[in-house]
């Protein structure tokens, strides 16, 4: 299901967040505001399945900016995180984009200013899900390999010839070419190069 | 000392005293002299003496309270010449009583003067309290306010940039011609609240002062020092303090004046509570001790609590809010300074709302900070 980009709204001044507001939906995206960080950890996992960015005031009552920020990484949410800040807060800002947050944004801001801002997290975060969602496919397609196919793919990156590892599979050269060709096929894969760049998204986190 | 009195009726007041605390001086020293030298010299007329150096000490000059002093050895010494003679007695015992009535008349100014110094001193001390005090607020006050209009400042800014945008769309369709004076306006609108957060923020770093000075303190000196200075208002309240300090607590590493103040401010709370209402026991509990063992980070804990009526469910949720307050002529400033002060030293001032405490059976309002050491 292709949504709308969420930008989730954490702010506990109503004024500020009606604005914010307007401004995300004039910018044609969905917004979810929220008036404590409490209150955002108490939604459902799949609200998180489209892209989106979280926009959070540094001073919340009760849980902290910066403890949500943590808690939604225990989660797995990898949301980007736009901090908005008064003059007041710098090492807390400092603090906040130690910890991984995209940008911060002192008050008072203009309107473009938080546009692009909004436009280059969800643009982020759509690259990053796109990577994700690329690796779980290149994943799932050496999964599906034979055990056999996947005993030869392990030993390809090494750098051994197929002699060699025919050798090490105690397997007839014949054998190893044979396995080799159809694992090739099976992936799509045309040269030795793109396998191993296959096998390196694979593995990256 | 003449540095705190600088203004003019003070000033004044004060001459006034000296000038009544002269004349009586005078009159009392005179007095004794007639009397003394009417009586025989075997009597020891000397040593009422002892009454002018006292009411002498009334003043804050050591040079006035050393003259009179000087005066009535004087007026000891020439009694012997204009007296009726040494009377029954011997000379050496007239001699004897003299030397004794000029020793105790140095020893009372001397001793006096001792005693004046350390109430100045305890005075001043008192008074630069207030004056730091006085600055944190301002300070604070500036720092709320900064931070609370900055917040309908942005949205105004905000709106005013949206509207302008919905109507760019608008315009495409329609071509009234006041369409650019609305744009202009909106403008306007954003550019103006900008300068008024300008402003603010401006106003907000003039009042702040430099970096607080930091030193290693015994925590429980501080709150012995905030006790000594509540126990007068405690005492006038009726309102028993308790303390709980556990020896040998790890020194901290604080600015000394802004703890204080955090502790007294919770500690004028307590009693202001206690006072306000018409509870039986009337007792503050203030305790201090080190972190459980077994916690990774070294700090101390500090609580202070009351056994008064306690607090409603909204009050706590507005309860470290700036401007918030439950005393009618409150600022509502108290916590959310000293909030900010703990948060500066990187700890945590929370209200506590579970029971049980030792010292205290039932409480009403319990208030605890940590600071890492």
């Amino acid at each position: 299901m292709i949504s709308r980009p969420t930008v989730f709204l954490v702010d506990d001044d109503i004024a500020v967040t009606r604005a914010i507001s307007s401004l995300v939906t004039m910018m044609q995206l969905r917004v979810l505001t929220f008036a404590s960080a409490e209150a955002v950890l108490s939604i459902g996992a799949e609200e998180f399945k489209n892209d989106g960015c979280l926009v959070l005031d540094i001073r919340l009552p009760g849980m902290s900016g910066l403890e949500l920020q943590k808690s939604l990484r225990e989660r797995a949410c990898e949301l980007p995180v736009i901090i908005i800040s008064g003059h007041a807060d710098v090492p807390l800002a400092v603090e906040a984009m130690s910890r991984g947050a995209l940008t911060v944004l002192e008050k008072p801001f203009g309107l473009e200013t938080m546009k692009q801002t909004i436009l280059q997290a969800i643009e982020l975060d759509h690259q990053r899900r796109e990577r994700a969602r690329e690796r779980d496919l290149v994943r799932e397609r050496l999964n599906n390999l034979t055990p056999r196919e996947q005993e030869v793919l392990a030993l390809i990156p090494l750098g051994l010839t197929n002699k060699e590892i025919a050798a090490q599979l105690h397997l007839t050269l014949r054998a190893i070419e044979d396995r080799r060709s159809r694992l090739m096929r099976r992936l799509g894969v045309r040269s030795i190069a793109e396998l191993l760049l296959l096998v390196q998204q694979a593995k990256a986190a | 000392m003449t540095k705190l009195l600088t203004s003019r009726p003070a000033v004044s007041a004060r001459r006034l005293t000296e000038k009544s605390t002269l004349v009586v001086v005078l009159f009392l020293a005179t007095l004794n002299f007639v009397i003394d030298a009417l009586v025989p010299l075997g009597v020891a007329g000397g040593v009422p003496y002892v009454v002018v150096i006292l009411v002498a000490l009334r003043s804050n000059s050591a040079r006035f309270v050393y003259c009179v002093a000087a005066l009535c050895s004087v007026l000891t010494i020439v009694d012997i010449a204009i007296s009726p003679g040494p009377g029954t007695t011997e000379w050496w015992k007239v001699i004897v009583n003299r030397c004794l009535a000029l020793f105790v008349i140095w020893v009372t100014a001397i001793l006096g003067r001792q005693r004046n110094l350390a109430a100045e001193a305890q005075r001043r001390h008192l008074a630069d309290l207030a004056h730091l005090s006085r600055t944190k607020t301002a300070e604070c006050l500036a720092g709320s306010l900064a931070h609370e209009l900055n917040q309908p400042l942005v949205a105004i800014a905000l709106q005013a940039e949206i509207a302008s945008e919905l109507f760019a769309a608008i315009e495409a369709t329609s071509s009234a011609p006041e369409g650019g004076l609305l744009k202009g306006s909106l403008k306007e609108i954003t550019e103006q609240s900008h300068r008024a957060s300008m402003i603010v923020r401006a106003l907000r770093d003039l009042v702040r002062r430099a970096p607080s000075e930091r030193q290693l303190t015994e925590v429980n000196t501080l709150i012995q020092d905030c006790v000594r200075l509540i126990q007068p208002a405690a005492r006038e309240a009726d309102v028993e303090l308790r303390l709980q300090m556990e020896d040998g607590l790890p020194l901290v590493e604080v600015d000394r004046i802004q703890i204080q103040q955090v502790i007294l401010n919770l500690l004028q709370n307590a009693v202001d509570a206690l006072v306000m209402s018409n509870v039986d026991e009337r007792l503050i509990n203030i305790a201090s001790r080190s972190s459980l063992a077994h916690s990774p980070t070294r700090e101390i804990v500090v609580e202070v609590t009351d056994t008064g009526p306690g607090l409603m469910a909204e009050q706590r949720e507005r309860l470290f809010e700036a401007f918030s307050s439950t005393k009618p002529h409150g600022l509502g400033l108290g916590l959310n300074i000293s909030r900010s002060i703990i948060e500066a030293h990187g700890g945590n001032l929370t209200l506590i709302n579970d029971g049980g405490c030792a010292g205290v059976k039932q409480f009403g309002t319990r208030f605890a900070f940590n600071l890492p050491c």
